[in-house]
């Protein structure tokens, strides 16, 4: 029963990661969310953050961008606009990206509109890349 | 029979024909490749976004939603045909009107009015031919195949919907099987009704006591438009690839029959060519026969 999720991560481009793990945490409506064997029946939106797959004791990180998530009867599938994996993560651009998305949010603050949204959405993702790449280095040390 | 100079000529044009055909089929094998790469990456995506709406439909209350709702006396159905813009694609554009045709004969009485809104020049131009009616100008609607139109495109048909001026949405498109094979595809877009996912395999789960994070109306109201979007979009997808496929496969074998086209008078000229020298030969001996004589 350790493995007992079976997990999927699509994205708009590919399918990222398909396989059984013992737990999966991502971000939710109201913060992170741990999916546990047994979970309820569930549908929810996934906001821009960390993903972390646990199998056998690793853990597998990923930053994902929104997207929704559904859990049926232990298989739980994820569609998220991108996902990457530490290795994909490029931390000088995503600093760069942070830096910009919030200089843009700082120009007009309190406005919410299509713009603002995409730029907040941006920063949110910029701060899950740079998220899971520090703890892949830090647990490399 | 033709002279040889005729035959010459006839040679020569045939050539240049499969010069082209050949060409167009390194052309379309190229744009193949791309399009069979968008395709394939685009489809888990779509898939599972279905998947998870064919879940959704069986709890949505349809009163609430407008979008799931099967109306009771369907009255106007429109069918959305995908084409290409261009032709020399051997059967693809032809199988979708056949299709229409085929739709409209076999479903005549269950509406008060069948309508289509064809995307692609050979679409609006088969379905003028076929006398039906357009109800809908794609080429303002879509003007072209890119994310921001189809979600344009998106929004028109929903309200469409919503205001009652149709009842049911069907596309019409081709699958992309491989570049020898398409299938023509008519998938129900609009209302997404539980009939709608007759082809998706549900899970044996009970779902009505699924919780929704936020609440149900909020999550449909990201969800339906994405959803929307991904099956259009992926429609255009297929459909583009299987255009370069059928396009690839055509002009592969209208290579091949110039080919043999080229072989046969190439025959022919040198039968043309031995009898005329056969013919000089002769009128030279029998001339000197006769000197002899």
């Amino acid at each position: 029963m350790s493995e007992a999720l079976q997990i999927e991560v699509v994205t708009l481009e590919r399918a990222v990661y398909s396989g059984a793990a013992a737990e999966i945490v991502f971000t939710a409506d109201r913060g992170e969310l741990d999916i546990l064997p047994g979970h309820l029946a569930l549908m929810t939106r996934v906001h821009p953050g960390e993903l972390r797959i646990r199998r056998d004791g690793s853990t597998e990180s990923f930053a994902v961008g929104g997207g929704f998530a559904e859990v049926l009867d232990n298989r739980v599938t994820l569609l998220v606009t991108a996902a990457e994996g530490v290795a994909d993560i490029d931390v000088e651009r995503a600093r760069r990206a942070l830096a910009d998305s919030e200089k843009r949010l700082d120009q007009r603050p309190g406005v919410d509109d299509a713009e603002m949204r995409e730029q907040a959405e941006r920063r949110a993702r910029a701060v899950a890349r740079l998220r899971v790449a520090e703890r892949a280095t830090g647990s490399a040390d | 029979m033709p002279s040889l100079k005729e035959i010459r000529n006839r040679i020569r044009s045939v050539q240049n024909t499969q010069k082209i055909t050949r060409a167009m089929k390194l052309v379309a094998a190229a744009k193949l490749r791309r399009a069979q790469d968008n395709v394939v990456a685009a489809r888990p995506y779509a898939l599972k976004l279905r998947q998870m709406m064919a879940t959704l439909a069986q709890v949505v209350d349809p009163e609430q939603e407008p979008l799931f709702e099967a109306r009771e006396m369907p009255s106007k159905c429109l069918l959305i045909p995908i084409t290409s813009d261009r032709g020399l694609c051997g059967g693809f554009n032809s199988t979708i009107l056949r299709q229409l045709t085929r739709f409209v004969r076999e479903n005549r009485d269950a509406w008060e009015g069948i309508g289509v809104a064809p995307v692609g020049r050979k679409g609006r131009e088969g379905v003028r031919r076929l006398d039906m009616d357009t109800w809908l100008d794609m080429q303002e609607v879509l003007p072209d195949r890119t994310a921001p139109s189809v979600r344009h495109a998106v929004g028109v048909l929903c309200d469409l919907f919503v205001a009652g001026e149709v009842d049911r949405v069907y596309l019409v498109y081709n699958e992309f099987q491989s570049a020898l094979t398409q299938v023509v595809r008519t998938e129900q877009f609009l209302p997404l009704s539980a009939d709608a996912f007759s082809d998706v395999e549900l899970p044996e789960v009970n779902v009505a006591d699924m919780i929704f994070e936020p609440a149900r109306e909020e999550l449909l109201a990201e969800m339906i438009p994405r959803y929307l979007e991904s099956q259009l979009y992926r429609a255009l997808l297929e459909s583009e690839a299987s255009e370069m496929g059928a396009r690839m496969t055509a002009m592969d074998n209208a290579t091949k029959n110039a080919g043999d086209l080229i072989d046969r008078l190439t025959l022919q000229m040198n039968r043309a060519r031995q009898a005329a020298i056969t013919t000089e030969l002769m009128e030279i001996t029998s001339g000197a026969e006769s000197l002899k004589g």
